[in-house]
Protein backbone atom coordinates (compact mmCIF):
# COMPACT_ATOMS: atom_id res chain seq x y z
CA UNK A 1 0.00 0.00 0.00
CA UNK A 2 0.99 3.64 -0.28
CA UNK A 3 2.93 5.56 2.30
CA UNK A 4 6.29 4.79 3.95
CA UNK A 5 5.46 4.29 7.53
CA UNK A 6 6.41 1.12 8.75
CA UNK A 7 6.12 -0.95 12.16
CA UNK A 8 9.11 -3.25 12.74
CA UNK A 9 11.10 -4.85 15.06
CA UNK A 10 15.00 -3.20 15.40
CA UNK A 11 17.90 -3.91 16.86
CA UNK A 12 19.35 -1.31 19.76
CA UNK A 13 22.36 -0.33 18.62
CA UNK A 14 23.78 1.61 21.68
CA UNK A 15 22.02 3.53 24.55
CA UNK A 16 24.34 5.61 26.33
CA UNK A 17 23.41 8.04 29.47
CA UNK A 18 24.33 11.71 27.86
CA UNK A 19 23.58 13.90 31.32
CA UNK A 20 21.71 13.41 34.36
CA UNK A 21 18.52 11.12 33.84
CA UNK A 22 18.87 11.52 29.84
CA UNK A 23 19.99 8.91 27.32
CA UNK A 24 20.61 8.51 23.94
CA UNK A 25 19.00 5.34 22.16
CA UNK A 26 20.15 4.65 18.79
CA UNK A 27 17.75 1.89 16.89
CA UNK A 28 18.80 0.00 13.84
CA UNK A 29 15.96 0.41 11.64
CA UNK A 30 15.39 1.13 8.04
CA UNK A 31 12.76 3.51 8.91
CA UNK A 32 15.93 6.02 9.58
CA UNK A 33 16.02 6.71 6.11
CA UNK A 34 12.55 8.08 5.60
CA UNK A 35 12.32 10.02 8.76
CA UNK A 36 12.47 13.92 7.61
CA UNK A 37 12.79 16.78 10.27
CA UNK A 38 10.13 17.28 12.84
CA UNK A 39 8.89 14.12 12.71
CA UNK A 40 9.01 11.16 15.08
CA UNK A 41 8.69 7.24 16.20
CA UNK A 42 6.78 5.53 18.66
CA UNK A 43 8.59 2.73 20.68
CA UNK A 44 6.76 -0.18 22.11
CA UNK A 45 5.74 -0.47 25.06
CA UNK A 46 8.24 -2.60 27.73
CA UNK A 47 6.46 -2.26 31.25
CA UNK A 48 3.85 -5.05 30.81
CA UNK A 49 0.97 -3.28 32.32
CA UNK A 50 1.33 -0.51 29.69
CA UNK A 51 0.10 -0.94 26.64
CA UNK A 52 0.71 2.19 24.08
CA UNK A 53 3.54 3.00 22.72
CA UNK A 54 5.39 5.95 23.04
CA UNK A 55 6.31 8.98 21.04
CA UNK A 56 9.87 10.31 20.32
CA UNK A 57 10.82 13.04 18.21
CA UNK A 58 14.09 11.75 15.87
CA UNK A 59 17.08 13.89 17.14
CA UNK A 60 19.38 12.20 14.21
CA UNK A 61 18.86 9.96 11.40
CA UNK A 62 21.07 8.53 8.53
CA UNK A 63 19.65 5.98 5.91
CA UNK A 64 20.16 2.90 8.89
CA UNK A 65 19.44 4.13 12.14
CA UNK A 66 17.45 6.48 14.67
CA UNK A 67 18.67 8.52 17.03
CA UNK A 68 16.60 9.22 20.18
CA UNK A 69 17.06 11.04 22.94
CA UNK A 70 14.36 10.36 26.23
CA UNK A 71 14.32 11.63 29.77
CA UNK A 72 13.73 8.92 32.50
CA UNK A 73 10.56 10.29 34.20
CA UNK A 74 10.31 8.00 36.90
CA UNK A 75 10.26 4.06 38.16
CA UNK A 76 8.04 1.59 36.63
CA UNK A 77 7.92 3.66 33.23
CA UNK A 78 8.71 3.21 30.12
CA UNK A 79 11.64 5.19 29.90
CA UNK A 80 13.04 3.32 32.58
CA UNK A 81 12.47 0.16 31.11
CA UNK A 82 14.01 2.08 27.57
CA UNK A 83 16.90 3.26 29.69
CA UNK A 84 18.12 -0.68 30.56
CA UNK A 85 18.13 -1.47 26.58
CA UNK A 86 21.74 -3.23 25.52
CA UNK A 87 22.91 -3.49 22.61
CA UNK A 88 21.25 -5.72 20.13
CA UNK A 89 17.91 -5.80 22.48
CA UNK A 90 14.96 -5.75 20.10
CA UNK A 91 12.11 -3.21 20.47
CA UNK A 92 9.19 -2.33 18.48
CA UNK A 93 9.36 0.96 16.64
CA UNK A 94 6.85 2.50 14.14
CA UNK A 95 7.40 5.65 11.83
CA UNK A 96 8.09 7.60 10.57
CA UNK A 97 4.84 9.80 12.18
CA UNK A 98 4.24 13.53 11.69
CA UNK A 99 4.35 16.36 9.59
CA UNK A 100 8.09 16.70 8.10
CA UNK A 101 8.77 20.18 8.86
CA UNK A 102 10.18 22.25 5.84
CA UNK A 103 11.80 25.81 7.01
CA UNK A 104 10.33 28.69 4.55
CA UNK A 105 12.20 29.13 1.52
CA UNK A 106 12.60 33.00 2.57
CA UNK A 107 13.90 32.56 5.64
CA UNK A 108 18.14 33.35 6.22
CA UNK A 109 18.00 33.43 10.38
CA UNK A 110 16.89 30.39 12.34
CA UNK A 111 16.14 30.73 15.82
CA UNK A 112 15.45 27.69 18.09
CA UNK A 113 14.53 27.88 21.43
CA UNK A 114 14.69 24.85 23.74
CA UNK A 115 13.39 23.61 27.33
CA UNK A 116 14.62 20.48 28.71
CA UNK A 117 14.59 17.22 26.22
CA UNK A 118 12.45 19.66 23.78
CA UNK A 119 15.91 20.38 22.70
CA UNK A 120 16.14 17.18 20.45
CA UNK A 121 13.12 17.87 18.54
CA UNK A 122 14.82 20.42 17.08
CA UNK A 123 18.33 19.45 16.06
CA UNK A 124 17.39 18.26 12.56
CA UNK A 125 15.57 21.68 12.17
CA UNK A 126 19.52 23.00 12.27
CA UNK A 127 20.72 20.56 9.94
CA UNK A 128 18.59 21.59 7.53
CA UNK A 129 18.98 25.17 7.86
CA UNK A 130 22.83 24.56 7.93
CA UNK A 131 22.36 22.39 4.49
CA UNK A 132 20.63 25.85 3.42
CA UNK A 133 23.27 27.94 5.07
CA UNK A 134 21.36 30.15 7.00
CA UNK A 135 22.65 31.30 10.65
CA UNK A 136 21.62 29.05 13.41
CA UNK A 137 20.95 30.53 16.78
CA UNK A 138 20.25 27.79 19.52
CA UNK A 139 18.79 28.85 23.17
CA UNK A 140 18.46 25.68 24.89
CA UNK A 141 17.66 26.13 28.43
CA UNK A 142 18.26 23.16 30.96
CA UNK A 143 17.57 22.43 34.66
CA UNK A 144 21.56 22.52 36.16
CA UNK A 145 24.67 21.89 34.39
CA UNK A 146 24.39 18.36 35.02
CA UNK A 147 21.35 18.12 32.90
CA UNK A 148 22.96 19.64 29.81
CA UNK A 149 23.37 17.44 26.72
CA UNK A 150 23.75 18.40 22.81
CA UNK A 151 25.47 21.21 22.65
CA UNK A 152 28.66 19.91 21.05
CA UNK A 153 26.22 18.58 18.24
CA UNK A 154 24.52 21.77 17.42
CA UNK A 155 28.11 23.62 17.51
CA UNK A 156 29.83 20.87 15.30
CA UNK A 157 27.01 21.67 12.36
CA UNK A 158 28.61 24.41 11.34
CA UNK A 159 30.52 27.78 12.08
CA UNK A 160 27.57 30.02 12.15
CA UNK A 161 26.06 28.16 14.56
CA UNK A 162 25.91 29.72 18.01
CA UNK A 163 24.54 28.18 20.99
CA UNK A 164 23.61 29.48 24.43
CA UNK A 165 22.88 27.81 27.88
CA UNK A 166 20.38 29.18 30.10
CA UNK A 167 20.65 26.97 33.65
CA UNK A 168 17.32 27.30 36.02
CA UNK A 169 20.07 27.42 38.99
CA UNK A 170 23.23 29.13 36.93
CA UNK A 171 25.41 26.34 37.32
CA UNK A 172 26.05 26.51 33.73
CA UNK A 173 26.38 30.09 31.46
CA UNK A 174 23.03 31.84 32.06
CA UNK A 175 20.83 31.72 34.75
CA UNK A 176 16.98 31.79 33.71
CA UNK A 177 15.45 30.41 30.77
CA UNK A 178 15.58 29.92 27.19
CA UNK A 179 12.91 32.17 27.13
CA UNK A 180 14.47 34.96 28.69
CA UNK A 181 17.58 34.22 26.81
CA UNK A 182 15.32 34.59 23.26
CA UNK A 183 14.09 38.25 24.94
CA UNK A 184 17.79 39.38 25.35
CA UNK A 185 19.04 38.24 21.64
CA UNK A 186 16.14 40.48 19.95
CA UNK A 187 17.32 43.39 22.02
CA UNK A 188 21.56 42.45 21.20
CA UNK A 189 22.65 44.64 19.21
CA UNK A 190 25.40 42.76 17.83
CA UNK A 191 21.92 40.76 16.23
CA UNK A 192 19.89 43.47 15.76
CA UNK A 193 18.52 44.97 13.46
CA UNK A 194 17.29 41.68 12.58
CA UNK A 195 15.14 41.07 9.59
CA UNK A 196 12.03 40.20 10.97
CA UNK A 197 10.42 38.96 7.40
CA UNK A 198 13.89 36.63 7.18
CA UNK A 199 13.69 35.11 10.27
CA UNK A 200 12.02 31.97 12.06
CA UNK A 201 11.89 30.40 15.52
CA UNK A 202 10.97 27.22 16.15
CA UNK A 203 10.16 26.56 20.18
CA UNK A 204 9.62 22.61 22.22
CA UNK A 205 9.65 22.23 25.43
CA UNK A 206 7.57 22.93 28.77
CA UNK A 207 4.07 24.95 27.98
CA UNK A 208 4.94 27.99 30.25
CA UNK A 209 8.12 28.55 28.13
CA UNK A 210 6.57 27.88 24.30
CA UNK A 211 3.68 30.34 25.52
CA UNK A 212 6.27 32.89 26.51
CA UNK A 213 8.00 32.28 23.39
CA UNK A 214 5.28 32.67 21.66
CA UNK A 215 4.82 35.61 22.61
CA UNK A 216 8.00 37.44 22.29
CA UNK A 217 7.77 35.98 18.64
CA UNK A 218 4.69 37.56 17.88
CA UNK A 219 5.17 41.17 19.75
CA UNK A 220 8.84 41.06 17.55
CA UNK A 221 6.91 39.96 14.38
CA UNK A 222 8.96 36.71 13.63
CA UNK A 223 7.24 33.54 12.91
CA UNK A 224 7.05 31.20 15.17
CA UNK A 225 6.23 27.47 15.53
CA UNK A 226 5.84 25.28 18.80
CA UNK A 227 6.10 21.68 19.20
CA UNK A 228 3.41 20.10 21.11
CA UNK A 229 2.64 17.30 22.81
CA UNK A 230 -0.19 15.05 23.88
CA UNK A 231 -1.10 11.54 24.88
CA UNK A 232 -1.68 9.85 21.56
CA UNK A 233 -2.95 6.18 21.11
CA UNK A 234 -2.29 5.32 17.15
CA UNK A 235 0.20 7.76 15.71
CA UNK A 236 -1.44 8.14 12.65
CA UNK A 237 -4.69 10.56 13.04
CA UNK A 238 -6.94 7.60 13.36
CA UNK A 239 -8.65 7.12 16.89
CA UNK A 240 -8.64 11.03 17.44
CA UNK A 241 -6.96 11.08 20.45
CA UNK A 242 -4.43 13.72 20.76
CA UNK A 243 -6.69 16.01 19.40
CA UNK A 244 -6.28 20.06 19.54
CA UNK A 245 -8.89 22.28 18.83
CA UNK A 246 -6.58 25.46 16.69
CA UNK A 247 -7.88 28.44 14.88
CA UNK A 248 -7.68 26.12 11.98
CA UNK A 249 -10.05 23.80 13.60
CA UNK A 250 -9.46 20.46 14.95
CA UNK A 251 -6.01 18.85 14.27
CA UNK A 252 -4.04 15.96 15.28
CA UNK A 253 -0.49 16.52 16.88
CA UNK A 254 0.37 12.96 15.63
CA UNK A 255 -0.84 13.54 12.28
CA UNK A 256 -1.18 17.54 11.41
CA UNK A 257 1.78 18.32 13.70
CA UNK A 258 3.64 17.94 16.33
CA UNK A 259 4.74 21.14 15.07
CA UNK A 260 2.28 24.15 14.46
CA UNK A 261 2.32 27.45 13.94
CA UNK A 262 2.00 29.11 17.03
CA UNK A 263 -0.54 31.30 16.15
CA UNK A 264 -3.00 28.76 15.29
CA UNK A 265 -2.85 27.45 18.48
CA UNK A 266 -4.77 29.09 21.09
CA UNK A 267 -2.62 29.33 24.21
CA UNK A 268 -5.39 29.83 26.73
CA UNK A 269 -7.44 27.12 25.75
CA UNK A 270 -4.45 24.50 25.39
CA UNK A 271 -2.95 26.00 28.54
CA UNK A 272 -6.01 25.12 30.84
CA UNK A 273 -5.02 21.36 30.64
CA UNK A 274 -1.91 22.03 32.64
CA UNK A 275 -0.68 19.03 31.48
CA UNK A 276 3.07 19.98 30.04
CA UNK B 1 -0.09 -28.08 8.61
CA UNK B 2 -3.11 -27.98 6.18
CA UNK B 3 -4.37 -24.49 5.67
CA UNK B 4 -7.70 -23.90 7.55
CA UNK B 5 -10.01 -22.10 5.80
CA UNK B 6 -11.31 -19.39 7.85
CA UNK B 7 -13.43 -17.81 5.23
CA UNK B 8 -17.26 -17.35 6.64
CA UNK B 9 -20.45 -15.60 6.17
CA UNK B 10 -22.25 -13.28 8.64
CA UNK B 11 -25.77 -11.86 7.97
CA UNK B 12 -24.57 -12.90 4.29
CA UNK B 13 -21.85 -10.49 4.00
CA UNK B 14 -18.81 -12.84 3.09
CA UNK B 15 -15.66 -12.39 5.17
CA UNK B 16 -12.19 -14.14 4.13
CA UNK B 17 -11.94 -14.68 8.06
CA UNK B 18 -14.03 -14.04 10.82
CA UNK B 19 -11.37 -10.95 12.07
CA UNK B 20 -12.24 -7.36 11.68
CA UNK B 21 -11.71 -3.62 13.50
CA UNK B 22 -13.49 -2.34 16.50
CA UNK B 23 -15.17 0.78 14.66
CA UNK B 24 -12.64 3.68 15.40
CA UNK B 25 -9.52 2.17 15.84
CA UNK B 26 -8.35 1.57 12.03
CA UNK B 27 -8.84 4.61 9.79
CA UNK B 28 -8.06 5.47 6.14
CA UNK B 29 -4.62 6.31 7.69
CA UNK B 30 -3.60 3.41 8.20
CA UNK B 31 -3.07 2.61 4.84
CA UNK B 32 0.20 4.37 4.71
CA UNK B 33 2.01 1.65 6.92
CA UNK B 34 3.71 0.14 3.96
CA UNK B 35 3.76 -3.27 5.57
CA UNK B 36 0.44 -3.57 6.54
CA UNK B 37 -1.62 -6.75 4.26
CA UNK B 38 -5.24 -6.39 4.74
CA UNK B 39 -6.23 -9.26 2.49
CA UNK B 40 -6.90 -11.53 5.40
CA UNK B 41 -9.44 -9.25 6.98
CA UNK B 42 -13.12 -10.02 7.53
CA UNK B 43 -14.35 -6.82 7.12
CA UNK B 44 -13.53 -3.55 7.61
CA UNK B 45 -15.52 -0.97 10.22
CA UNK B 46 -15.58 2.59 9.88
CA UNK B 47 -15.44 5.18 12.94
CA UNK B 48 -19.05 6.27 13.80
CA UNK B 49 -20.22 8.99 11.62
CA UNK B 50 -23.49 11.21 12.59
CA UNK B 51 -26.01 13.33 10.50
CA UNK B 52 -23.46 16.72 11.56
CA UNK B 53 -20.01 16.82 11.86
CA UNK B 54 -18.62 16.89 15.13
CA UNK B 55 -15.49 18.57 17.10
CA UNK B 56 -14.82 16.05 19.95
CA UNK B 57 -14.27 16.17 23.35
CA UNK B 58 -12.32 18.33 25.00
CA UNK B 59 -8.65 17.07 25.59
CA UNK B 60 -7.09 15.57 26.79
CA UNK B 61 -9.13 12.29 25.37
CA UNK B 62 -6.97 9.51 26.27
CA UNK B 63 -5.62 8.19 30.10
CA UNK B 64 -3.55 4.97 29.84
CA UNK B 65 -4.89 3.11 32.83
CA UNK B 66 -3.16 -0.48 34.01
CA UNK B 67 -3.43 -2.86 31.07
CA UNK B 68 -6.01 -0.59 29.15
CA UNK B 69 -6.78 3.09 28.08
CA UNK B 70 -9.72 5.65 28.64
CA UNK B 71 -11.00 7.54 25.94
CA UNK B 72 -13.38 10.17 25.31
CA UNK B 73 -13.33 10.84 21.77
CA UNK B 74 -16.68 12.13 21.30
CA UNK B 75 -17.52 10.97 18.08
CA UNK B 76 -15.48 13.39 16.20
CA UNK B 77 -16.38 13.18 12.44
CA UNK B 78 -17.12 15.19 9.40
CA UNK B 79 -20.64 14.11 9.40
CA UNK B 80 -22.64 11.79 6.74
CA UNK B 81 -22.62 13.72 3.74
CA UNK B 82 -18.51 14.54 3.38
CA UNK B 83 -18.17 10.88 4.71
CA UNK B 84 -20.69 9.65 1.69
CA UNK B 85 -18.69 12.04 -0.81
CA UNK B 86 -14.98 12.18 0.76
CA UNK B 87 -14.50 9.05 2.71
CA UNK B 88 -16.68 6.06 1.66
CA UNK B 89 -15.51 5.36 -1.73
CA UNK B 90 -11.66 4.42 -0.50
CA UNK B 91 -13.46 2.24 1.82
CA UNK B 92 -15.14 0.68 -0.95
CA UNK B 93 -12.01 0.82 -3.23
CA UNK B 94 -10.37 -1.33 -0.70
CA UNK B 95 -11.71 -4.85 -1.71
CA UNK B 96 -13.26 -6.01 1.62
CA UNK B 97 -16.87 -5.60 3.00
CA UNK B 98 -17.46 -2.16 4.82
CA UNK B 99 -19.68 -1.77 7.49
CA UNK B 100 -20.49 1.82 8.83
CA UNK B 101 -21.21 2.61 12.20
CA UNK B 102 -23.48 4.67 12.50
CA UNK B 103 -24.63 6.80 15.72
CA UNK B 104 -27.76 8.94 15.93
CA UNK B 105 -29.46 11.40 18.89
CA UNK B 106 -32.62 10.23 17.48
CA UNK B 107 -34.66 7.89 15.88
CA UNK B 108 -35.29 10.33 13.39
CA UNK B 109 -31.07 10.94 13.05
CA UNK B 110 -30.54 6.89 13.19
CA UNK B 111 -33.08 6.29 10.46
CA UNK B 112 -31.74 9.07 8.11
CA UNK B 113 -28.50 7.78 8.26
CA UNK B 114 -29.30 4.13 7.23
CA UNK B 115 -31.30 5.91 4.07
CA UNK B 116 -28.28 7.98 2.96
CA UNK B 117 -26.41 4.73 3.64
CA UNK B 118 -28.98 2.38 1.69
CA UNK B 119 -26.88 1.80 -2.45
CA UNK B 120 -24.09 3.05 -1.66
CA UNK B 121 -22.20 -0.37 -1.73
CA UNK B 122 -21.44 -1.26 1.87
CA UNK B 123 -22.13 -4.73 3.45
CA UNK B 124 -23.42 -3.84 6.35
CA UNK B 125 -24.04 -1.24 8.66
CA UNK B 126 -23.58 -1.11 12.99
CA UNK B 127 -25.77 0.83 14.96
CA UNK B 128 -24.10 2.20 17.99
CA UNK B 129 -26.34 2.50 20.37
CA UNK B 130 -24.03 3.35 23.43
CA UNK B 131 -24.26 7.06 22.54
CA UNK B 132 -26.57 9.17 24.41
CA UNK B 133 -29.56 10.90 22.89
CA UNK B 134 -30.51 14.41 23.53
CA UNK B 135 -32.40 13.52 26.90
CA UNK B 136 -29.30 11.65 28.51
CA UNK B 137 -30.39 8.45 28.42
CA UNK B 138 -27.83 6.23 26.17
CA UNK B 139 -30.44 4.15 23.96
CA UNK B 140 -28.58 0.80 24.73
CA UNK B 141 -29.08 0.90 28.37
CA UNK B 142 -33.27 0.95 28.01
CA UNK B 143 -34.92 -1.68 26.13
CA UNK B 144 -37.53 0.45 25.03
CA UNK B 145 -35.26 2.80 23.55
CA UNK B 146 -33.21 0.19 21.98
CA UNK B 147 -36.44 -1.67 20.65
CA UNK B 148 -37.75 1.33 18.77
CA UNK B 149 -34.22 2.61 17.50
CA UNK B 150 -33.37 -1.04 15.92
CA UNK B 151 -37.29 -1.53 14.69
CA UNK B 152 -36.75 2.31 12.90
CA UNK B 153 -33.45 1.56 11.28
CA UNK B 154 -34.73 -1.82 10.04
CA UNK B 155 -37.81 -0.07 8.14
CA UNK B 156 -35.24 2.00 6.03
CA UNK B 157 -32.48 -0.27 6.01
CA UNK B 158 -31.50 -2.51 3.16
CA UNK B 159 -28.44 -3.87 4.00
CA UNK B 160 -27.88 -6.27 7.16
CA UNK B 161 -27.74 -4.20 10.66
CA UNK B 162 -25.53 -5.33 13.15
CA UNK B 163 -26.66 -3.60 16.23
CA UNK B 164 -23.38 -3.15 18.91
CA UNK B 165 -24.01 -2.93 22.76
CA UNK B 166 -23.04 -1.13 25.63
CA UNK B 167 -21.67 -3.42 27.99
CA UNK B 168 -22.88 -0.55 31.24
CA UNK B 169 -26.07 -2.65 31.84
CA UNK B 170 -27.45 -5.18 34.19
CA UNK B 171 -28.86 -7.43 31.72
CA UNK B 172 -27.09 -7.61 29.10
CA UNK B 173 -29.11 -10.42 28.10
CA UNK B 174 -32.56 -8.21 27.70
CA UNK B 175 -31.31 -5.75 25.48
CA UNK B 176 -29.97 -8.55 23.30
CA UNK B 177 -33.10 -9.82 23.17
CA UNK B 178 -34.74 -6.72 22.64
CA UNK B 179 -32.51 -6.02 19.79
CA UNK B 180 -32.95 -9.02 18.01
CA UNK B 181 -37.28 -8.64 18.29
CA UNK B 182 -36.61 -5.62 16.72
CA UNK B 183 -35.14 -6.93 13.60
CA UNK B 184 -31.14 -6.95 14.42
CA UNK B 185 -29.42 -9.05 12.25
CA UNK B 186 -25.95 -9.17 14.14
CA UNK B 187 -25.37 -8.26 17.69
CA UNK B 188 -21.85 -6.90 18.32
CA UNK B 189 -19.96 -6.55 21.86
CA UNK B 190 -18.96 -4.64 23.69
CA UNK B 191 -18.24 -0.83 23.31
CA UNK B 192 -16.23 0.44 26.36
CA UNK B 193 -16.96 0.38 30.22
CA UNK B 194 -17.62 3.37 31.43
CA UNK B 195 -14.16 4.45 33.65
CA UNK B 196 -12.60 7.63 34.78
CA UNK B 197 -8.74 8.19 36.46
CA UNK B 198 -7.83 11.35 38.93
CA UNK B 199 -4.85 12.68 39.11
CA UNK B 200 -3.82 12.12 42.64
CA UNK B 201 -1.73 15.45 42.43
CA UNK B 202 -4.15 17.69 41.01
CA UNK B 203 -6.98 16.34 41.95
CA UNK B 204 -8.51 16.34 38.11
CA UNK B 205 -10.47 13.92 36.38
CA UNK B 206 -9.86 12.27 33.46
CA UNK B 207 -9.53 12.28 30.49
CA UNK B 208 -10.72 15.99 30.20
CA UNK B 209 -14.65 15.59 30.05
CA UNK B 210 -14.48 13.35 33.09
CA UNK B 211 -14.58 9.89 32.27
CA UNK B 212 -14.95 8.05 29.24
CA UNK B 213 -15.03 4.64 28.13
CA UNK B 214 -12.22 1.80 28.89
CA UNK B 215 -10.65 -0.45 26.71
CA UNK B 216 -7.64 -2.97 26.25
CA UNK B 217 -6.74 -6.21 27.60
CA UNK B 218 -7.36 -5.15 30.99
CA UNK B 219 -11.61 -5.27 30.11
CA UNK B 220 -11.30 -9.03 28.28
CA UNK B 221 -12.26 -10.85 31.39
CA UNK B 222 -15.46 -8.26 31.78
CA UNK B 223 -16.51 -8.55 27.53
CA UNK B 224 -16.05 -11.95 27.17
CA UNK B 225 -18.68 -12.72 30.11
CA UNK B 226 -21.16 -10.24 28.36
CA UNK B 227 -20.55 -11.74 25.39
CA UNK B 228 -20.65 -15.57 26.78
CA UNK B 229 -23.80 -13.98 28.13
CA UNK B 230 -25.39 -12.51 24.80
CA UNK B 231 -24.20 -15.84 23.03
CA UNK B 232 -27.00 -17.48 25.43
CA UNK B 233 -29.47 -15.81 24.88
CA UNK B 234 -29.53 -14.82 21.24
CA UNK B 235 -30.07 -16.72 17.87
CA UNK B 236 -28.30 -14.43 15.58
CA UNK B 237 -24.66 -14.30 14.73
CA UNK B 238 -22.70 -12.13 17.32
CA UNK B 239 -19.38 -10.49 16.51
CA UNK B 240 -17.27 -10.57 19.95
CA UNK B 241 -14.33 -8.03 20.91
CA UNK B 242 -13.13 -6.22 24.23
CA UNK B 243 -9.40 -6.63 24.80
CA UNK B 244 -8.78 -8.85 22.37
CA UNK B 245 -4.85 -8.78 21.30
CA UNK B 246 -3.81 -12.44 20.39
CA UNK B 247 -5.20 -15.75 18.55
CA UNK B 248 -5.52 -17.29 22.32
CA UNK B 249 -7.77 -14.06 23.72
CA UNK B 250 -9.73 -14.54 20.07
CA UNK B 251 -9.93 -18.31 20.80
CA UNK B 252 -12.04 -17.75 24.04
CA UNK B 253 -14.36 -15.49 22.17
CA UNK B 254 -15.52 -18.35 19.53
CA UNK B 255 -15.36 -20.49 22.45
CA UNK B 256 -18.12 -18.29 23.80
CA UNK B 257 -19.83 -18.39 21.11
CA UNK B 258 -19.14 -15.85 18.42
CA UNK B 259 -18.92 -16.38 14.61
CA UNK B 260 -16.47 -13.05 14.57
CA UNK B 261 -14.14 -11.31 16.32
CA UNK B 262 -13.04 -7.81 16.36
CA UNK B 263 -9.78 -5.91 17.12
CA UNK B 264 -9.92 -2.33 18.58
CA UNK B 265 -7.57 -1.13 21.29
CA UNK B 266 -4.96 -3.83 20.04
CA UNK B 267 -4.60 -2.11 16.63
CA UNK B 268 -2.78 0.93 18.63
CA UNK B 269 -0.74 -1.44 20.84
CA UNK B 270 0.61 -2.99 17.34
CA UNK B 271 -1.22 -1.64 13.54
CA UNK B 272 -0.12 -5.23 11.36
CA UNK B 273 -2.25 -7.31 14.56
CA UNK B 274 -5.17 -8.01 12.71
CA UNK B 275 -3.40 -9.61 9.69
CA UNK B 276 -1.27 -11.74 12.51
CA UNK B 277 -3.88 -12.73 14.52
CA UNK B 278 -5.85 -14.57 11.31
CA UNK B 279 -2.65 -16.41 10.85
CA UNK B 280 -2.27 -17.30 14.97
CA UNK B 281 -5.97 -18.34 14.42
CA UNK B 282 -5.24 -20.90 12.44
CA UNK B 283 -2.23 -22.09 13.80
CA UNK B 284 -4.12 -22.46 17.11
CA UNK B 285 -7.08 -24.33 15.31
CA UNK B 286 -4.71 -26.86 13.60
CA UNK B 287 -2.22 -27.45 16.81
CA UNK B 288 -5.70 -28.78 18.98
CA UNK B 289 -6.87 -30.65 16.17
CA UNK B 290 -9.52 -28.66 14.68
CA UNK B 291 -9.96 -28.54 11.13
CA UNK B 292 -12.05 -25.25 11.07
CA UNK B 293 -13.59 -22.63 12.87
CA UNK B 294 -16.89 -23.71 13.80
CA UNK B 295 -15.33 -26.88 15.70
CA UNK B 296 -14.78 -24.66 18.53
CA UNK B 297 -17.50 -22.27 18.49
CA UNK B 298 -19.68 -22.41 21.75
CA UNK B 299 -17.77 -25.11 23.02
CA UNK B 300 -16.94 -23.92 26.33
CA UNK B 301 -17.58 -26.28 29.19
CA UNK B 302 -18.80 -25.94 32.48
CA UNK B 303 -17.54 -28.65 35.14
Amino acid sequence: MGGNKSYQKAKVLANIKIATGIFELTISTEIAKDVQPGQFVTLGSLVSNKILSRPFSVYDNDDGHVHLIYQVVGPNTNTEAYSKLRTQDSINIFGPLGRPVVIDNQIENLILVSGGCGLASLYPLARQAVQREMSVSVMAGFRNKGSVFGINDFKGLAENVSVRVATDDGSEEFQGNSASLFTNILVDSSITPLDVTKTAVFTCGPWPMMKKVAEIARQAEISCYVFLEERMACGIGGCKGCAIKTKNGVKHICKDGPCFKAEEIDFEEVGQDERY
Amino acid sequence: MKDINLSTEIAGIKMNSPVMNASGTFSLNNLEISNLDISKLGALVTKGVTMEPRAGNKSPRLVEVPGGLINSVGLQNLGIDIFLAEELPHWLSLGLPVIVNISGQNNIEYTRLASKLNDTGIAGIEVNISCPNRGGTVFGTSPRLTHSVVQSVKQVSRVPVIVKLTPNVTNIALIAKTAVNAGADVISLVNTFLAMDIDPVTGRALPGRGFGGMSGPAILPQALYKVWQVCQAVQVPVIGMGGIFNAEDAIKFFRAGVSAVAVGTGNFINPLVMSKLVDDIKEFLSKIGCRQLQDIIGTVKFS
